[in-house]
Formats: structure tokens, sequence, C-alpha cells
């Protein structure tokens, strides 16, 4: 799995390629453990998301709570159709914002 | 009911506008008489007097329109969209008939040949295991294969004998009639495209008329002719021959191959999600052939089959209502009464049913190569689909080869459909040798569970020919399983994981020692997922019963069996 950040009027966008499960969740879970200070948003870039276990949706839900206990949005972007059936099955598009696309996501925060 | 796709206007079911109704069905009559020509080859060639010849392609097309009615009609057929066209594969049975003793003799070689189809028909799950979607791929393939040579010889105006040379007019009538109905297939709408087949074949015929090409009928026999007349039908009487027995059978058999492969072209082009040959619609489509078979038989007539080149009509036109072939149907028994209209109609140029063959066979061969590639394919598979393919095309390519066989063999390995289908199910049947219908693989903490369920499944997969999507649909539902059972600690330490396939499913059971996961009916909240090793098993255990189409809890002896089931 790889993973990188960045940041984009003044969102922090974080990409994740490859498969987010039990062996490589903790990676994700360290870059998402502290927000950065000066951005009112991140956003969750998973277009080279292939795959996502019950560990990888554990730690995107602890990043959600993380950003909303510091006042800050955090949204999902360009879920691929198999990762976007888990988030659907799980509930998870009811708590945080999915969109199509991540001209659209940052359309959102601004 | 079936996904209708996007490039079909008027499905299976559905109910075209009157006028449309009448025209295509009109257009798939008129194609399928154009063909009449099979039966006054295997005539001229057995040297049938005038009223033998007539009776022959009076009943032929009588019974043509009969079994296109019982075909069509949901009740008695398919409800699917099956044009019938004189047999080719009777062709050299009637020949053999002819010289062996007569009409007569051909009478009882055809109810013979129609009782061994109806026989088939019998035994559908034995079709079913001798003709999986990549076996039917084969047989629609090569069925598109076999209409080249013919289109080809006719496109380019080549005659039988070696070293004939093509006739430029020929190709320019032939090329011009082509590239007028794939143009208007492809980017016409409305009538233009309904017709595309129609159209294409008038311009052709104008342009054949305009160099010469077209063949005026022989006047001192057309002007005798009626415009309407009662259709005259005979009773040649029976003979038999036990030397054209064994040809009889294997026409019989290629007829029903033939068939089937007209009928699971028709299915997959009709639905969307096109999964496997439904054989029951196959058999009540072979039932209504073989019963007009024996009516054509006993009337002096010409066998009939489903036609491969209405199946490039279709397509063209984006029109599969069994509707249209009850059109075509009554037409076809209306122009029984005419024996001036079928005469002219015998005088088509050739290179214009050329082109009309080569686009029927364009579209088959592509039909067939998808067929093939909508299941995962194993070397064993990949073998069985090359060699299969290359044994139609050395009979093809090498006639020379099937004119060293016995006499009594040739008709079948003539046909390059007939030869492939043979090799493609021996060979399918010879490796399934070794093959379980159940394997599985030890899982430990140390393994990955994404790649190893990956690994696994895939291999399986392809070893039992599983449909892909199927798979791929599995292996993140499994991983996940295994990844929850052995993280959380329910499943001591390993565990087993187990495939079966047998045709309709495709199953993975997590056999392992520990508690028995929870399965809420309700949707747990994600904070579980927060939570304890419990409440994250029985979160996933939700999602898991959401994502496998059926999810069992049981016991394997002392064991814990978590059971997928992926419908297949």
């Amino acid at each position: 799995m790889q993973i990188d950040r960045f940041i984009e009027q003044d969102v922090i966008i974080t990409t994740v390629k490859g498969r987010l499960d039990s062996s490589s969740s903790h990676k994700l879970d360290d870059f998402l453990a502290e927000i950065p200070a000066g951005n009112n948003a991140i956003l969750l870039d998973f277009a080279e998301l292939t795959y996502i276990s019950s560990a990888g949706l554990r730690v995107v839900l602890k990043a959600t709570k993380l950003a909303r206990s510091h006042g800050v949005a955090l949204a999902i972007c360009s879920l691929v159709p198999q990762v976007h059936e888990v988030f659907d099955v799980s509930g998870f598009t009811t708590l945080i914002p999915i969109h199509p696309d991540r001209g659209a996501a940052l359309a959102s925060f601004a | 009911m079936p996904r209708k796709p996007q490039n079909i206007l008027y499905a299976a079911d559905e109910k075209p506008p009157v006028t449309t109704l009448l025209i295509l069905g009109v257009q798939h009559a008129t194609l399928s008489l154009l063909f009449i020509v099979y039966p006054l080859v295997a005539a001229t060639e057995a040297g049938l007097s005038f009223d033998a010849t007539q009776t022959l392609i009076t009943s032929c097309i009588i019974f043509m329109g009969v079994a296109t009615l019982l075909e069509c009609w949901p009740r008695t057929g398919s409800g699917l969209l099956l044009v019938q066209i004189p047999n080719m594969a009777h062709l050299p049975l009637a020949m053999q008939s002819y010289a062996a003793g007569g009409p007569a003799v051909y009478v009882t070689m055809s109810l013979i040949a129609a009782l061994t189809q109806l026989s088939l028909t019998r035994f559908m799950n034995a079709m079913r295991t001798l003709f999986p979607p990549e076996i039917c791929g084969v047989a629609v393939t090569m069925l598109g294969v076999a209409l080249a040579e013919p289109s080809l010889r006719r496109m380019f105006g080549l005659g039988e004998e070696a070293g004939s040379l093509a006739d430029g007019r020929y190709i320019l009538v032939s090329f011009t009639a082509l590239a007028v109905i794939v143009l208007l297939a492809i980017f016409s709408r409305g009538l233009l495209r309904l017709f595309a087949v129609a159209i294409g074949a008038a311009v052709g015929w104008f342009l054949a008329i305009y160099t010469g090409v077209a063949i005026a009928p022989d006047e001192a026999t057309y002007s005798t002719l009626p415009y309407i007349d009662l259709p005259s039908l005979g009773w040649p009487g029976l003979g038999f021959s036990w030397a054209i027995l064994p040809a009889a059978i294997l026409t019989g058999v290629i007829s029903a191959v033939d068939m089937l492969g007209t009928v699971v072209s028709m299915q997959r082009m009709d639905d969307a999600d096109w999964r496997r040959a439904d054989m029951n619609q196959a058999a009540r489509a072979i039932r209504a052939n073989t019963v007009s078979d024996m009516g054509t038989a006993v009337t002096g007539g010409f066998a009939s089959a489903s036609s491969s080149a209405a199946i490039g009509v279709a397509f063209a036109t984006g029109s599969t209502s069994w509707r249209i072939g009850i059109v075509s149907g009554v037409v076809m028994l209306l122009a029984a009464f005419s024996p001036k209209l079928i005469a002219s109609l015998t005088v088509i140029p050739a290179p214009v049913i050329g082109a009309i063959l080569l686009y029927s066979a364009a579209f088959l061969i592509v039909a067939g190569m998808e067929l093939i590639l909508s299941r995962r394919l194993s070397d064993r598979r990949i073998f069985t689909v090359g060699f299969a393919v290359l044994a139609g095309l050395a009979v093809a390519v090498l006639p020379e080869l099937v004119h060293q066989s016995p006499e009594w063999a040739q008709p079948i390995l003539e046909s390059p459909l007939s030869v492939s289908t043979a090799v493609a199910v021996i060979l399918n049947l010879v490796f399934q040798i070794g093959i379980r219908q159940t394997a599985s693989v030890p899982v430990t903490a140390e393994d990955n569970p994404f790649t190893t369920a990956m690994e696994f499944l895939e291999r399986q997969g392809d070893l039992w020919g599983a449909r892909r999507d199927v798979i791929a649909a599995a292996i993140p539902v499994v991983a996940e399983a295994v990844e929850t059972l052995i993280d959380t600690g329910v499943a001591d330490g390993a565990l087993e994981m187990e495939a079966r396939f047998d045709e309709t499913n495709f199953d993975v059971s997590l056999l392992y020692t520990g508690e028995a996961i929870e399965i809420p009916t309700l949707r747990p909240s994600p904070e579980d997922l927060l939570g304890d090793a419990k409440a994250v098993a029985r979160f996933v255990g939700y999602m898991l019963s959401k994502r496998a189409d059926k999810l069992v809890l049981g016991k394997r002896g002392e064991r814990q069996a978590l059971t997928l089931r992926f419908e297949h």
C-alpha cells in the first residue's frame, strides 16, 4: 500500500493506493493520527484503493471522529465500485460525505 | 425477465409497432427463402424431375414456416426470434440418399435424423455438462467460421474448381452491399437501421443488374409458373439403406448442435446479464424443429434449421422480438402458394447473399469469442478451446484430409462446426479427469487473507471455469471473513478455506475451531468497529451477510463452518 499526502486549496489530501487491510491499516492510522494546524479540511482520495476491510474502515472512522473533535471537515472521494459497496453496506455513506471525484469534493469544502 | 442490452430496440418479449413488425417479418422471410438454393442444389445433383423438385421445395418452404411459428411462439417453442432456413447439414444426406434409392430413402433418413435430434433433448442435464459456456462459444464461433467459405466464394465470384479467378464485378457488388449494411447498422437510427439488411441487399441487387452479375430466371420455365397455386406435396414412400444410417444419425447430432448454437446466440444477444445457456429453452426450440422436420420428411421435402444468417439480421436491426418470427412464418407459408415468387427469389445475385452471410459470420465469430471469455480459463480450458477451433480450421483449409476418411464419416468431418464441437466436447470431458469439485487450503495468522483468498479462488475458478465476475466478487468478501475470524481471535489461530463449485453456486466455507459469530439482522452501529472483538465480529457478520448471496452458519464435526454462497 502507498500513501501520499499533499495540500491543495487549504485541504489536506491523502491518497491511498492498493489494499487497506489489517496488515496495512496502521500506516494510514499513523498518517491520520494528527490534524496539521492551519488547514480547514481533510480529503481522503481513494481513487486507487482497490480493497478495504473492516480494519480499514475502523481507521477511517477514527480519523472522522478526530477531525470532528478538532472542528475540521473530512470527506472521501473517488471510490471504485467494489469499495463503494463496502461503504454502502457498512453505513459509512451516511456518516461521512462521499463525493464522486476530487473536484466535487474540493468544491464542497469551498 | 432478462435485462435488455443497449443495442437492442425490440427485445424478445417486446411488441414492435405493427408496420415495423410486418416489414421486419417480411425481411427475415425473404432472406430465408433465398436459401432455397440448398435443396435446389440437392435436386439438381440428384437429377430429380421437375415435379419431384417442386415437391421438395414447396414442402421445405411450408415446414420452414411451420417450424418458425412453432419455435418462436413461447407456448410451443422458445419465445426467441428463430427463423428457419433449409438445413445445410442435410445437403450431403439428401444427395447420398437420392443416390442410394431416391426420395423414399431420404424420407427415412430424414426421419431418423429428426428422431436423433429429438432424443438429444431428453438428456438436458447431460447437455449442460457437455456444453458449458466455453464449448457453446466454440460452437457459435465455428458457426461463423463455417459461413466464411460460402460467403467469401460468393463475394469474390470464385467457382468451386481450383484455380478459379476472382471477378471484379462480384467484389464491387458484394462489398457495396456489405458496406451499406454495416454503415446503416452502426450509424443510422429508426427505419434505416431496421431495414439495414434489406436496403443493403436492394442496393447490391441493382448494382448486380447494372454490372451484369444478376442472372435472369429461365424465361421458358418462369413464364409457365403461376402466380398463385396450391402447394404440391407428396408421399414418396419409405426406403432404407444401412450404408447411410450413420450419416443420418450424425446429421441429427449436427443439426442439434447447430440449433443449440443459434439459440444460445439469441439468448446472449437478448440478455445483457447472460450467464449460461438455458438448455430447456434450447430443448423446446429443437423439439419444435424436429416436429416440422418429420412433417417435411413425410411430404417429400427438405429439412430446415434455425438460421445463423437471421441472427446477423437481428443484430443489424436491433430487433429480437419473437413476434417478428411469427410474421416471418406466416409469410413463408403464404410464399409456398406462389411458385413464381419462389422462382424469382432463387435468382438473387450470389455476391449479395455472400455479403449478408459475411455480416452474419462476423457477428457469430465475435459472439462466440465473448462466450468463451465469459469464464475463467485454466490451461486445460485454453487447450480445449484452442485445439477445438484448430481442428475445425484444419478441415476447412485442408479438405484433402476429409477426402481420405471413410465415406460415411465425410458429412460430419467436412463441417468445421461438427469437428470443432466434437473435439471441444471430448477434450472437455477428458480434461475433467482429476478435477475435484471441492478444494481447500489451510490459512494461518501469518498469511495475508486477501492474497491467500485471491490465489486460491482464482486458481479454483480457472480449473472449474467459473465466471470472472463471481470470483472477483467473492475474493474481497472471503478475505474480509478470514481477516476478521483470525484477527479478532474468534478462530483459534488458523482455519481451513474450502471452495465448492456446482455451476449454479460457488460456495466458500471457512472451517475453524472457536465460537460461531453472530449475524445481526439489523445493521449495527459503525461505532461497533471501535469496540471489542465480539462487537467487531458482529459488525463484520452483518456485512458478510449482505455482500454474499447467502451466509450459512453451521458445524462440521467439532469445527464451526461459516459458508459464503455466491450465485453463479
